[in-house]
């Protein structure tokens, strides 16, 4: 490990992990947001878009990230749809993990008791302020954890955002090797920056979540 | 698509196909061994494997990748990116592996180790004979689920030089030889058509496994 | 009493409403009627279809065939509906239906007032402070007074009964259907809930509908005793005569048996 010229281009090291934690904080927005669709649909069952939803979902689940990724890179364009290439990476970044949050999601709204639906039926609520008021505070705690760990698997897998140009901190990395040559030191400082963030956090999500299984066990 | 285009994009559907094939055969055994080292009686066996499972599940396979494939021979180990590939591969989803035959080895009812206990059983036959065979339904499907993901990060292999499928696509499509649109979405159709024979494995095995299990009268 | 402006309607009037699980018919063209203010006591085996009957009239199960009028407007739901979704006309008549579920339903993520006040103000769209001034006297009139701030999980099944009771109140409902409410209950716990039905009962003039186990309670509060089994009324009258001495064999088949338990 050369520590001086660690030093030197650091700050540039940092850039990066800027840029893949701000894809990866748009990336999740995207997931959430559209997990949580994918989420309502499946579960209220919508006619025609139910089973659409479904079958994208499962091919999106069982094909590569990187796959998705070049093809919204380079075949959206093709039909006038043109975004920035880091605007493409947020997206397939959130669109592949959407699929895992709404599965996540609709497993917290399947283990919400059928008697809190019908209780709000019954009363006449909406089903948006069921949604919003009844259901979504009882399903999204559970679910936690989950998406968190979904959030840190995003953070890592964003590195392959390299693919398409973007100057993450893979990317950025990669850069400064191919004029530096110095390959030990900044891979290995690069491995240890993505480590320092995933790992704590991680290590905060499982703490958390049997804090969560204690409670309810003593409940 | 010319004959020689089609070649290619096939060579890179075996390449692929042996990647994934070889990262589950280094997994498999690594998993097994990691896994029962987490349930080890000796603390230090236990954290050792924990340190293996945290700091593997701290980067993603990518950033792995790169790292042996580019710090390793300036360490002074020369290794081909396709061994590099599936090593990686292999190693990264063993750390996964072995935390879901941990969880299925811990599912194992507790009445079940005394009593193995009582019969004055060993602790190898125990494991061997009475809990593993019990794990092993309840971690099929989560292993399935892993063995899919390598199928997956396997495309990442593509971004060392291995000439896999993505490479292959993607070589012929960014130089114009194909059309990106019939590209990208046979690169997509074809890995999910590679998933469905895990899937399908996953659930001959997992249906296998149950065949004893089933209550009398269950059929 | 000025908390309970129930309201005397035109009541319920089922007619020939047939309900069916796959193969099986758990209401069999059933008619029952019951006028505005009247208290009506259900009872019957397990299986009889009472509960459904009270899940239809709430419009949580669709029907087959056969009409469901609420203050004169038609609500059912039926089976081949395109939608589930009631129009706005069925809304509005269903606003003065009530429920109280066997297992409470109360929404634990809100304290015992707003439990009480996110329906009249989210689907009435009443002021916010007037719904919680109405939902204390909700909760003194079910001797809850004092528990306006604590959480479900922290009352006991009888407290949480009763805070259900007072829920339903809160939409000045015209129609209640009480389902079972005291089955999930302890022993000791049942009398305090029985009690502040009798105490609704005593104060307003809202149509009830009670299907129950307890008949010293069926006695007391009914106007009227209704019996099921299979699917349809087989025996009703006043609760003196169906409880003491009915007339069907099978009325008298299942007040025996609950004697002998």
């Amino acid at each position: 490990m050369d520590l001086d010229y660690l030093q030197s281009v650091f700050p540039e090291l940092l850039g990066g992990l800027r840029v893949t934690v701000v894809a990866t904080l748009l990336g999740a927005a995207i997931a959430l947001v559209l997990g949580l669709l994918i989420a309502c649909v499946q579960v209220f069952r919508v006619p025609v878009v139910h089973q659409v939803v479904t079958v994208l979902v499962l091919a999106i689940r069982n094909t590569p990230l990187l796959a998705q990724l070049f093809f919204m890179y380079y075949v959206l364009p093709r039909y006038g749809i043109r975004f920035d290439a880091f605007t493409i990476g947020a997206l397939a970044l959130g669109l592949h993990f959407s699929c895992y949050a709404a599965q996540a999601l609709k497993g917290g709204f399947l283990a919400v008791p059928k008697g809190q639906w019908e209780a709000c039926q019954v009363l006449g609520l909406g089903n948006l302020t069921t949604l919003r008021s009844v259901v979504l505070p009882q399903a999204l705690p559970p679910v936690i954890p989950t998406l968190t760990n979904l959030l840190i698997s995003m953070f890592k897998d964003s590195a392959v955002l390299y693919a398409i140009t973007i100057m993450e901190l893979l990317g950025t990395t990669r850069n400064l090797a191919s004029t530096s040559f110095q390959y030990t030191t900044l891979f290995t400082a690069m491995g240890l920056m993505y480590l320092v963030i995933a790992l704590p956090a991680s290590i905060g999500v499982r703490r958390y979540e049997r804090r969560l299984n204690d409670r309810t066990v003593r409940a | 698509m010319n004959e020689v285009v089609l070649r290619s994009i096939l060579d890179g559907v075996v390449v692929t196909a042996e990647v994934v094939t070889l990262a589950i055969l280094v997994a498999a055994p690594l998993a097994l061994t990691v896994a029962l080292a987490r349930v080890s009686r000796f603390k230090l066996v236990r954290g050792a494997a924990l340190v293996y499972v945290e700091f593997l599940r701290g980067t993603s396979a990518l950033v792995q990748l790169f790292w042996v494939y580019f710090v390793l021979p300036e360490l002074g180990f020369a290794i081909s990116a396709f061994v590099a590939g599936f090593v990686v591969l292999g190693v990264n989803a063993s750390a996964y592996a072995a935390e879901v035959i941990r969880g299925a080895i811990l599912a194992v009812p507790r009445p079940q180790l005394e009593a193995a206990g009582v019969l004055g059983l060993s602790t190898t036959t125990t494991m061997s004979r009475v809990v593993l065979p019990q794990a092993w339904p309840v971690m099929l499907p989560a292993l399935g689920n892993v063995a899919i993901d390598v199928l997956k990060a396997s495309a990442l292999v593509s971004l060392i030089t291995v000439s896999d499928f993505t490479r292959e696509v993607t070589r012929w499509a960014t130089t114009g030889v194909i059309d990106v649109t019939l590209a990208f979405s046979l690169l997509l159709v074809g890995y999910l058509l590679l998933s469905v024979p895990i899937t399908w494995g996953g659930h001959l095995l997992e249906k296998r496994s149950r065949r004893h299990l089933s209550t009398f009268g269950e059929g | 009493m000025t908390e309970l402006s129930g309201k005397a309607g035109s009541g319920i009037a089922m007619a020939g409403v047939t309900k069916q699980y796959g193969d099986h018919r758990v209401l069999d063209a059933i008619d029952l009627d019951v006028r505005g203010g009247e208290r009506v006591a259900l009872i019957g085996p397990s299986g009889s279809g009472k509960t459904t009957v009270l899940r239809c009239i709430a419009r949580l199960e669709a029907i087959e065939s056969g009409s469901i009028r609420i203050e004169g407007h038609e609500i059912a739901r039926m089976a081949d509906a395109r939608s589930g979704k009631a129009s706005a006309e069925v809304a509005a008549a269903m606003r003065g239906v009530g429920m109280v579920f066997q297992q409470y339903n109360l929404f634990p993520n809100m304290t015992v007032l707003d439990n009480l006040t996110i329906a009249p103000v989210k689907v009435l769209g009443v002021d916010k402070a007037e719904a919680r001034e109405r939902a204390a006297g909700l909760l003194d009139l079910v001797g809850l007074g004092a528990k306006a701030d604590a959480y479900p999980a922290r009352l006991s099944g009888g407290q949480q009964q009763r805070v259900a009771i007072a829920r339903s109140l809160a939409m000045q409902p015209s129609v209640l259907l009480f389902d079972e409410v005291t089955s999930a209950l302890d022993p000791e716990l049942v009398g305090e809930v029985l009690e502040v039905i009798r105490g609704v009962a005593a104060q307003s003039d809202v149509t009830m509908l009670i299907v129950t186990h307890e008949m010293q309670f069926a006695r007391d509060i009914g106007d009227r005793v209704v019996f099921m089994e299979g699917g349809s009324v087989v025996e009703q009258g006043p609760p003196e005569k169906v409880l003491a001495d009915p007339e069907n064999e099978r009325t008298q088949r299942f007040l025996r048996r609950l004697l002998n338990h």
